[in-house]
């Protein structure tokens, strides 16, 4: 009651303020300084006075018993009933017996007053602040926001009379014009140019001025600064955008500033740290123990989903948890705070000991090969987790993990299923709102015992942008400009990312800023995002025509249909083009390079051939090039002929057309001149030709190929070694220098074909079959080819493996002749069956 | 009449709002406080051993030494777990009554201030006028 009664109060009787603006900051300070400068010299020059006079054995008793005389000598107080007093404490006490400065009782009076008018004039500063804060909480409808010293700083410099020219004074005001990319010669000629003068105190109550947007509209109101934005080509709407980004640029700052901050927080040894011998080994590989993350910034809408976390937990210890948020570093927010609060636990002393593990979902794909793989290595990930019994499993990107698993045939919740139901084991899954593939399988989350959907995340991602935009104008030295972020948010789906992904703005700024420094940009604005989109369009048009994403998908069905069993290489030729997509967007010159290593002939054929139709056409051909013919100092000119003399083989071809695939075979063999010319085919995407014309390469794609490296040894049965032989390959070859090192750098993909083994050969052998079958088909005789048939050829009973070349001799040599003889032996019959039995090869 | 007003809204402000801000700054200054120290985490775990040594069950399990030795390296990790901590939690208590400490004979001083200035602003008048 009494409060309210205050606050009405104060609130009618705001207009006090006007004290505040008749005593400006100035002269407030001017008379503060002054009379406290009067009365502090007072009291040194009459403690001096006294020192001289009388001889004193230390200047600090001096001093002591000088004040107290001094507020002695206040009339009506007697000083030796003081001194009467004072006796048994000080050791000077005949000082007390001689009055030292009565006849000065004009200083004194003096000296008294400036004291009063010092104390009262920092009562009423005091008085004013304490009113300005408690009214900025009240906007905020919460006690808990800071205030933000910035934007006091401009109000209380608003004395002065006007706000726009303390806006453009302070810091916030030139960080703001920096941003908008206004010249600080431009604030200056406005600034000395105005002559309206705004006052907020005359038009805006005292509680609507302290939100930030309030500020902003404030400040649009004057038609100067209007008519100056409006020259510079600047909305109203960037204006206050960007006041907005440098408040939580401050914010962040102070936040990383703080001594009692988290960030700094986070840098002191954690005392009562527990340690625990681990028993997990599979974990380690694919799921690091996840620290609590002190150096997340607080933000109250994070904490509400850890606390549901937390709560849910602490009455379920098994509780399982399917988390659907807008953004996956969001939802990693969340776990982390989760982690702390676990951690400082208290209703549920086991919850503790709980230890988070973020399971690597991209790590764990990249190293499972095969359907058999993926599901010993995922279980058996799964079993030590629970077998730990402590350990609560995050897994992120877990539509990633499911698409996977329905490639590989398994049902991802179907082999989690027993690990729900567990009570040793906790599991989170975390879902993107931007992938959608939860939506089609209704049952998932009912498989969970909470869902948690955090869609409320827009004042976050913006505080994230802000975060992302500072990092990269850190590590580029470039200013981006307000515009220039809009215009990389918006243009986001032209590059096929998602402007509301955080880590796909990301993306695009980093392009951006890279951009930029190639160009020598300081300040990004948006005509240079313009140009970026220009020159990043029409490189991707010119190289791969109508060429996007979902023709990337197609081309890795396509090639998963042709090309067996080598589904590493499939992999990595796809990511390593979606890479390119994604990076190469404005270096227009580098061609797409690839280097195939292995004997798999055939299959890297295969390869080329699917590649050349899907991004050329089906009636464009490759250039077949064999180095084993280009090995002596000649064969440089063979390829670019020579000065006056014939055209190469090359620069005619290259003449002719400018697009489609150069297939090099057997690099190794090649000349080093020849390897200089494709090295600088492949990073410059030009070659000069002997007769001085140069030829545009940057249109085509470069595959190279080599024999060597020995994939024979590789042994099948031991999973591990797969993993690292690729790797093995890669630098045997590198190692070998037969080719030369940047040309082997310059390469955008390097993949090894692995000699086909089991089933994936068996395939192979039935897919050539079955094509000769096609071929009989049409001379109107019929054959079947069954397991028998198949056996023979990829020599079934006979140990050593063997290669698709030798398969193909073995049709040739045991089956075809096999053919003509049944179809010899059944003379007469207008349509010949024919199908073996293992009787027709014993 | 504005003016006039301000002594009253001034003097209201200085025993109300004034005085209970002074004690949630003490407040602030004792949390940061015991923010520094970690007291709650400290105190929460404070017989919990420095680090935590987890055996297997079936290693346990009927081996009387191992579990001798394993209780014996639990409570050793527990008594320097106990003389760590302990020390720390003493300074922040002994931190946080001083900031009480202080903060109250604050807030004894800002309730006899406006009668300070009043009793010197006579004085100095008479001392003018002597």
């Amino acid at each position: 009651m009494i409060m309210t009664i205050i606050e009405k109060i104060t609130y009618k009787s705001r207009a006090i303020l006007s004290i505040d603006n008749a005593l400006t900051e100035k002269s407030r300070k001017v008379l503060s300084y002054f009379f406290g400068t009067v009365s502090i010299f007072l009291f040194i020059t009459t403690a001096l006075i006294e020192l001289t006079t009388f001889e004193l054995s230390t200047g600090a008793a001096s001093i002591l018993s000088f004040i107290l005389s001094f507020f002695c000598l206040i009339p009506g107080i007697n000083i030796s009933e003081i001194n009467s007093v004072q006796v048994p404490l000080l050791p000077y006490t005949n000082i007390f017996n001689l009055n030292l400065i009565s006849g000065m009782h004009f200083w004194n009076g003096i000296m008294l007053g400036s004291l009063i008018v010092y104390i009262l004039i920092k009562l009423i500063d005091l008085y004013i602040n304490s009113l300005k804060y408690s009214n900025s909480s009240k906007i905020e409808n919460n006690k808990a926001i800071n205030v933000s010293f910035q934007i006091l700083k401009i109000l209380s410099a608003t004395n002065k009379g006007d706000i726009i020219k303390s806006f453009f004074e302070s810091e916030y005001g030139i960080r703001t014009a920096n941003r908008l990319s206004i010249c600080e010669c431009e604030i200056q000629e406005f600034i000395s140019s105005r002559s309206s003068v705004i006052d907020y105190s005359n038009f805006v109550g005292l509680y609507n001025v302290f939100t930030l947007d309030d500020l902003s509209k404030i400040l649009l109101r004057d038609i100067s600064l209007k008519g100056l934005l409006s020259r510079l080509n600047i909305s109203d709407e960037d204006f206050m955008l960007s006041i907005s980004f440098i408040q939580k640029e401050i914010e962040l700052e102070i936040d990383n500033e703080r001594y009692f901050g988290r960030q700094s927080l986070s840098k002191w040894p954690r005392i009562g740290e527990r340690l625990y011998h681990s028993f997990t080994h599979t974990l380690d590989r694919y799921a690091p123990e996840l620290e609590p993350a002190y150096t997340i910034t607080k933000d109250d809408r994070l904490s509400v989903f850890s606390e549901r976390m937390l709560s849910s937990s602490e009455n379920n210890l098994a509780a399982n948890f399917f988390l659907i948020s807008d953004s996956h570093d969001l939802a990693l927010m969340i776990i982390n705070r989760f982690t702390v609060r676990i951690g400082s636990s208290l209703n549920n002393l086991s919850l503790r000991d709980k230890r988070v593990r973020v399971f690597d979902t991209k790590m764990f794909l990249n190293q499972v090969y095969s359907a058999e793989s993926f599901e010993a290595e995922f279980i058996s990930s799964l079993k030590e987790a629970e077998a730990a019994k402590n350990i609560i499993l995050v897994i992120p990107a877990s539509a990633i993990l499911i698409e996977d698993a329905k490639r590989y045939g398994f049902d991802i919740f179907s082999l989690l299923e027993p690990f729900l139901k567990s009570e040793h084991l906790q599991l989170v899954c975390i879902f993107d709102t931007q992938q959608k593939s939860y939506e089609s399988e209704q049952y998932l989350p009912h498989l969970f015992n909470e869902i948690i959907v955090n869609n409320e995340f827009d004042i976050s991602i913006e505080r994230l942008l802000v975060i992302s935009v500072n990092k990269i104008e850190k590590k580029y030295g470039i200013t981006f400009t307000i515009q220039s972020i809009k215009k990389v948010i918006n243009s986001c789906k032209l590059f096929d990312r998602n402007p509301n992904n955080i880590d796909d703005i990301q993306e695009v700024l980093l392009n951006v800023a890279s951009f930029a420094n190639s160009n020598c940009i300081s300040i990004v604005k948006d005509q240079d995002i313009d140009k970026f989109i220009s020159l990043s369009s029409c490189t991707s048009e010119n190289k791969f025509i109508g060429f996007d994403s979902s023709k990337i998908i197609k081309l890795e069905q396509s090639l998963l249909n042709v090309i067996v069993g080598q589904d590493n290489v499939i992999s990595k030729v796809i990511s390593s083009l979606n890479n390119v997509f994604r990076t190469r967007t404005y270096s227009s010159k580098k061609p797409f390079s690839l280097l195939l290593l292995g004997k798999e002939y055939n299959l890297k054929i295969k390869l080329i051939e699917v590649l050349s139709e899907s991004f050329f056409g089906k009636n464009n051909k490759f250039l077949y090039l064999n180095l084993k013919d280009f090995r002596d100092i000649k064969s440089l000119s063979r390829l670019i002929g020579t000065l006056g003399g014939k055209e190469g083989i090359l620069t005619e071809a290259l003449s002719e057309v400018n697009k489609g695939i150069i297939f090099f075979d057997e690099l190794h063999l090649a000349h080093s001149s020849v390897q200089q010319l494709i090295y600088e085919m492949s990073v410059k995407g030009l070659i000069h030709g002997a007769s001085g014309v140069s030829y545009d390469c940057s249109n085509l794609v470069i595959v190279c190929a080599t024999s060597q490296g020995n994939t024979e040894s590789l042994n099948y049965e031991n999973m591990k070694e797969m993993m690292l032989f690729e790797d093995k390959i890669i630098n045997q070859v590198k190692n070998n220098n037969l080719i030369q090192t940047k040309l082997f750098n310059s390469f955008d993909c390097i993949t090894v074909f692995f000699p086909p083994y089991g089933d994936d050969l068996r395939e192979i052998a039935k897919s050539i079959l079955e094509s000769k079958s096609k071929a009989l088909n049409s001379e109107g005789i019929i054959f079947t080819v069954n397991e028998y048939v198949v056996g023979i050829v990829v020599n079934q009973y006979v140990d050593s493996l063997p290669r698709i070349t030798q398969i193909e001799q073995n049709i040739e040599k045991i089956i075809m002749p096999k053919i003509r003889e049944k179809v010899l032996g059944q003379q007469g019959n207008i349509i010949k069956h024919i199908e073996f039995s293992i009787e027709d090869f014993i | 009449m504005k003016v006039l007003s301000f002594p009253i809204q001034y003097i209201l402000w200085h025993y109300s709002t004034a005085l209970v801000n002074i004690f949630e700054i003490a407040r602030n200054y004792s949390w940061a406080t015991s923010r520094f120290f970690s007291t709650r985490l400290l105190l929460s775990n404070f017989f919990n051993p420095i680090h935590t040594v987890i055996e297997s069950d079936s290693y346990l399990k009927g081996n009387f030494f191992a579990l001798l030795s394993h209780s014996l390296k639990c409570w050793m990790f527990s008594f320097i777990g106990v003389s760590l901590r302990l020390p720390a939690i003493i300074l922040a208590i002994f931190c946080n009554i001083l900031i009480y400490l202080l903060s109250i004979s604050i807030a004894l001083l800002w309730l006899l201030l406006p009668f300070s200035v009043i009793y010197l602003s006579f004085s100095s008048i008479t001392l003018l006028l002597v």
